[in-house]
Parts: C-alpha cells; sequence; structure tokens
C-alpha cells in the first residue's frame, strides 16, 4: 500500500512536469529557445541597418517552426513600423527579416 | 521517511510549477498607461462625425493635404525619404481642415496633442508611407517592406476615429 502511495505522488510530480514544461518558454525540443531568438533576432535587425531599435519593446510569438520576434514602439504617439524577424526553431536561421512602416 | 519522501515531491512540483509559469506573470501587458492616454484624448476630443472614412478620405481640403504630405515626403529619395502626416478636424461647420505633423522618420511619425478649432474635433489623421514599393514591396537595395497600415498605426489611432494611409501605389488605405 505505501509503495502504491509512493508511485502515486511520483506519477503526480512527473506529470506536473510534463504539463508545465512547454509553458516555460523553452522550445522543450531541443531547439533554441525565445531569448535565443531574440539574440539572434535583434543582431539580424542591428547587422542589416534600417531601423534603430532604440525606443521599441520586444515581442516574440511562438509558431510552429520558427519564432516571430518583432520589435514595436514602445510610445503610444508614434505611428510606425517595426523589424519583423523570422528566426527558425530547430536551426536558430533567420528566415525572414521584413520591415512594416 | 514516507514524510519526507512526500515533502520532497511536492516541494519539488511547486518548485518546477513556480519556474515554469513565471515568464507569463512576468510577461502580462502593461497596457495601462496607452489605454488611458487614448482614454483621456477622447475626452478632449470628442470624436462623433457623421462623415463615413470615405467621405472624409475624398475631401478636396483632404485630398489637397495628404497630395503635399506626399510630396514633401521625399518618396524617390532614397535617403531622405520620411513619413509625413497630419490630424483632421471637423469645425462647427461640419467643415473638414488639416494640421500637419512636424515631419518624421524613416518610417514613422509622432502625432503630437491634436488642437481642433473652437467648436471643433478630431476626425482623422493621414500619413504617408514612402518605403513599400511595388510590386513586391522590395525597395532598391532589396529590403522588403510590407504594405501598412501597421499593428502599431492601428493601435495608436484615437478610437472612433478614420486612419488614412497613402503610398506610392496611388492607393489611398483607409483603417
Amino acid at each position: 500500500m505505501q509503495k502504491m502511495r509512493h508511485r502515486i505522488w511520483l506519477l503526480m510530480g512527473v506529470t506536473m512536469i510534463m504539463l508545465t514544461f512547454p509553458f516555460a518558454g523553452c522550445t522543450g525540443g531541443g531547439g533554441i529557445t525565445s531569448e535565443e531568438a531574440i539574440t539572434i533576432a535583434t543582431e539580424a535587425v542591428e547587422n542589416d541597418g534600417v531601423m534603430s531599435l532604440d525606443g521599441r519593446d520586444t515581442e516574440v510569438l511562438e509558431e510552429a517552426t520558427y519564432w516571430h520576434v518583432y520589435f514595436p514602439f514602445s510610445s503610444p504617439i508614434t505611428r510606425g513600423g517595426s523589424p519583423h524577424v523570422f528566426v527558425n526553431k530547430t536551426s536558430g536561421a533567420v528566415i525572414d527579416l521584413y520591415y512594416t512602416e | 521517511m514516507k514524510a519526507s519522501w512526500r515533502s520532497f515531491i511536492a516541494l519539488l512540483c511547486v518548485l518546477i510549477a513556480c519556474i515554469a509559469w513565471s515568464p507569463a506573470v512576468v510577461a502580462l501587458p502593461a497596457a495601462t498607461a496607452v489605454d488611458s492616454d487614448l482614454a483621456l484624448a477622447a475626452q478632449i476630443s470628442p470624436l462623433a462625425s457623421n462623415k463615413t472614412p470615405e467621405e472624409i478620405a475624398n475631401n478636396p481640403a483632404v485630398k489637397d493635404a495628404m497630395g503635399a504630405a506626399w510630396a514633401d515626403s521625399s518618396a524617390d529619395n532614397a535617403t531622405t525619404r520620411h513619413e509625413e502626416g497630419g490630424w483632421i478636424y471637423e469645425d462647427a461647420d461640419g467643415n473638414l481642415t488639416v494640421q500637419r505633423w512636424p515631419a518624421g522618420n524613416r518610417s514613422s511619425i509622432d502625432a503630437p496633442p491634436p488642437t481642433p478649432p473652437p467648436g471643433g474635433h478630431v476626425v482623422g489623421e493621414f500619413h504617408t508611407h514612402p518605403n513599400w514599393h511595388p510590386p513586391d514591396g522590395k525597395d532598391e537595395a532589396g529590403k522588403e517592406w510590407k504594405k501598412g497600415p501597421s499593428d502599431e498605426d492601428k493601435g495608436a489611432k484615437l478610437p472612433g476615429t478614420t486612419g488614412i494611409v497613402t503610398d506610392r501605389s496611388g492607393n489611398v488605405t483607409l483603417y
């Protein structure tokens, strides 16, 4: 009976780990994390030299095969666009870089 | 031994759950400041108008101002092209007037606080998008631009007013 209780507790622990791990900002599949994607995207935008990242926030969206990183203006009075970078979740390669205005 | 084993598992579960959910807590949107700005702007400037967005965009005074803003944008000069724009006001008699904004940057422009005429109010705003090139959006340097308005354009517009974007295709986009 005691052994069974231990197994139940252990099962609950493992289940909680499995349920919560995908929400931790990790890919869970051995690929790059959202934080790494932001670093890659930031470097790509700075190297491209079209837009400055001063005065901008950083947002990241998780898509099926890539991270969508973009940098909207922090100021609510600013009309304008942002750099948008798609970073492959597995390889970390920049697969698209475009701008809005 | 039993109790310590159970405590260890319980503590481990709580710890992992806390770590896992902490980014979601940190990333909660801080939209309060923006919302209050928009609400304040709406109070300062009543936004009701009987005019449709199309009527506002086709008004001769507005069309002239948008044409002048496009010319001022230097859209054909890859070095100096920039955004221009302005507020569109409706006065007490229903006439539309335009107040231009200070010149913007290559792909953005700041709107100063609106100062509508006495008895008038804001009915819209316009600005130029000189970077997008037909047919695929790529400029002379091969940089890819998406046709607007951007999410930031839509988010910054005063609620209940008409937003207008002009680009080099000659089209006017309402939002």
